[in-house]
């Protein structure tokens, strides 16, 4: 079977790159570019936007799969001036021949707009359960927080650096890692300065896997404190490194985690309560470690890559049928 | 005196200031010139006739060789003596020479006795200025400049300072931060703040029963903190006042504050008004009730100003020079920045009780006409320009 594919980023994000890579290991022939797609079985299209930008991709003959993930279904629509996205969404699911998305909450968010359930697959992010691996828990004299992600206003950085500022009031003895590129006009390094928390917090320019497995090894906790996500890939790999993760209620965040098992879930915008649930697991190492154990079961049983791209060949398959 | 203000766009419809600076400074006698990187010269002819002909764009950037060359030829013909003293001077200058002399030509032609950068980081491509130009090099310190530009390069501004003869600043605080982000202590500054017209801001009426009228304007830029607000506005309704608002203005983040009124459910009660000018603010401006302030970082804000003159009472938070701006418990209720309770609770405040309203927003109004008349400020301007030649 061949697969092409359409509106791949030049250089692809790991996750897609990770899906496409598994596909091919499992026999699908993945193309890439129009021609290509023309002579597939099945065109694929990773980002939702591009079923609509590029309505054409409908008529090269094969049936079309596209990829619900998050901001160009659950905010993008929300934009006065991304209308044209909006008002085109529906015709795009009406010309799917399936459609997949990372969660239920982004399947919910995607009939919002039109989206027949019956077409749509849910298949969760994975994560390479080699790579992320869990190694000894630290014992810093700080407790170490660390996020993964670019810096932009969806992540909610501003609401963590609240929520540290509180625990810093508090006396807790914490250092807090933003790992990701900075793309936000200088807002969050704003705010690190103006909470006046230079001392304990680091923006750290945007790190390759290996490193990534590194920090999250060297982390106490990870921390997402997002306002709107698919779901986060960051925190499967910290469950995989059997991290324990406090992460905001929104996406489909709680398809991954359960508030007390694996981690905490607060609500979105509210860095009292992050602070609280931070604070929680601060004072407890040994439920920290319990909690990172569930979570590597967790990932283990649900987000196990070979899994995820068994899935996504048999929605393939399916549709070239 | 011949004074060139240097700024990034003109007329820059977020920075209408610059136009009144400008024009107020020519009405008091000074041979005032503008250059910007890009200029809008309709906009020019439109909004300020008196300034066509003093308005020069000045490219920014790496010119390509027939571009430089024909400066050289324009600046021999037009200012010979001054371009031959600036090739002269800028012997020693290095590398990028060519692109600068391209920049700095509308200068040489001008050979102004005072250049003055309207934003600090204006500055640090043109220290070299006196030297060349035989001028004095001023500047203003504005909230951008030293509340988050080049946090992370602590040296950012080591090479202004000593190029520097006189620096304004919009407030106390900014003062405070120009020192924090390595200013001398014994730099010679004026406090000059913003002003307002306020009789041509129509006037507003705050009192009256029935849900509440909010106006927040202001750049949609993570800086002025809309989130905040929508957060803040979010738990007023949650606490039973009904309270509509909008957000006037225009700005890169659309979607962040978009997102931010439809995740905390307020599609029906906040109201996106852009593309507006200063004419259809001050329209919005009357219709409101009470203005609102969200930002987390603020120069001085001359937007809250504007609503203190249109005798609206204001809640603002405390970012830089919003305290200095507002008269708190007068004319409006400070709040902690990225604090929505406290916003919450200071609005519904102001939802139960019209007559107060009614009283701060004649404070208001009051304040901003005594304290921040535009004649004042064009005095203290050649004051300070006067003092940079002295």
């Amino acid at each position: 079977m061949i697969l092409g594919v359409l509106g791949l980023a030049r250089e692809p994000e790991p996750f897609i790159a990770q899906l496409l890579h598994g596909l091919a290991a499992a026999g699908i022939e993945v193309r890439t570019g129009r021609r290509a797609a023309r002579g597939a079985d099945v065109v694929y299209l990773p980002w939702t936007a591009t079923a609509v930008d590029d309505p054409g991709v409908f008529d090269l003959g094969p049936p079309v799969v596209l990829s619900c993930r998050g901001a160009q279904v659950n905010v993008a629509p929300w934009n006065p001036d991304r209308t044209a996205l909006r008002d085109g969404l529906p015709g795009a699911f009406a010309r799917a021949a399936a459609v997949h998305c990372v969660s239920d909450a982004i399947r919910r968010e995607a009939a919002g707009h039109g989206l027949d359930p019956a077409k749509a697959t849910v298949i969760r992010p994975a994560v390479d359960l080699d790579r992320f691996r869990p190694s000894p828990p630290p014992a810093p004299a700080a407790a170490r927080l660390v996020s993964v992600g670019r810096l932009q206003w969806r992540k909610g950085y501003e609401y963590a650096l609240l929520a540290l500022r509180r625990l810093q009031d508090a006396g807790h003895a914490v250092t807090y890692e933003i790992v990701g590129e900075e793309a936000d006009g200088g807002a969050t390094r704003h705010a690190v300065h103006d909470l006046d928390l230079t001392a304990v917090v680091t923006l750290t320019p945007p790190l390759g896997r290996e490193a990534v497995a590194e920090r999250l090894g060297r982390a106490d906790v990870l921390l997402l404190p997002s306002l709107s996500e698919g779901i986060a890939n960051v925190v499967l790999e910290a469950m995989a490194c059997a991290r324990p993760v406090v992460v905001t209620d929104c996406g489909g965040m709680t398809e991954a985690v359960t508030d007390g098992i694996e981690g905490r879930v607060v609500p979105v915008r509210d860095p009292a309560a992050m602070a609280r649930a931070l604070a929680d697991l601060l004072a407890d190492p040994e439920r920290r470690r319990a909690m990172g154990r569930a979570g590597r079961a967790r990932v283990e049983a649900g987000h196990d890559l070979a899994h995820q791209v068994d899935a996504f060949a048999a929605l393939l398959r399916g549709v070239a049928a | 005196m011949r004074v060139a203000l240097v700024v990034h766009r003109f007329p820059e419809r977020s920075e209408g200031f610059l136009v009144d600076h400008a024009l107020g400074l020519l009405g008091q006698g000074v041979d005032v010139h503008v250059v910007a990187d890009t200029v809008d010269r309709a906009a020019v002819a439109e909004q300020a006739p008196d300034l066509v002909g003093r308005v020069h764009p000045s490219p920014a950037g790496h010119p390509r060789r027939p571009a430089v060359a024909l400066a050289v030829l324009t600046g021999v013909l037009r200012a010979p003596v001054a371009t031959a003293r600036y090739l002269f001077a800028s012997r020693g200058l290095g590398s990028g020479r060519s692109a600068r002399l391209a920049r700095d030509l509308p200068l040489l032609g001008l050979a102004p006795d005072v250049v003055h950068t309207e934003f600090l980081t204006l500055a640090r491509s043109r220290t070299h200025l006196p030297a060349v130009l035989g001028c004095r090099l001023t500047s203003s310190v504005r909230g951008y400049d030293v509340a988050y530009a080049f946090l992370d390069q602590p040296g950012a501004y080591a090479a202004v300072w000593p190029a520097l003869t006189r620096l304004h600043v919009l407030g106390p605080d900014l003062w405070r931060r120009a020192q924090e982000r390595g200013c001398p202590a014994d730099l010679p500054h004026q406090v000059i703040t913003p002003a307002v017209d306020a009789t041509a801001v129509p006037t507003a009426d705050p009192g009256g029963d029935g849900p509440l009228r909010l106006i927040s304007v202001g750049r949609l830029h993570w800086k002025k903190g809309h989130h905040h607000v929508l957060e803040a506005l979010a738990r007023l309704r949650a606490d039973g006042v009904d309270a509509s608002l909008r957000i006037v203005g225009d700005g890169p983040d659309l979607e962040a504050v978009a997102f931010a009124r439809h995740q905390l459910g307020l599609d029906d009660a906040v109201t996106f008004v852009r593309g507006l000018d200063r004419v259809g603010v001050g329209a919005e401006l009357a219709q409101a009730q009470v203005f609102v302030h969200g930002a987390v970082s603020e120069g001085f804000g001359n937007a809250v100003l504007e609503a203190q003159a249109a005798g609206l009472p204001v809640v603002t938070t405390d970012a830089e020079g919003l305290a200095d701006n507002i008269e708190p418990g007068v004319t409006g209720i400070l709040v902690p920045r990225r604090d929505p309770v406290a916003m919450a609770e200071a609005l519904a405040d102001l939802a139960g009780d019209p007559r107060r309203r009614v009283a701060l927003g004649q404070a208001g109004r009051e304040r901003a006409r005594r304290r921040f008349g535009p004649e004042d400020q064009h005095a203290a301007f050649v004051a300070f320009f006067a003092e940079a030649v002295a």
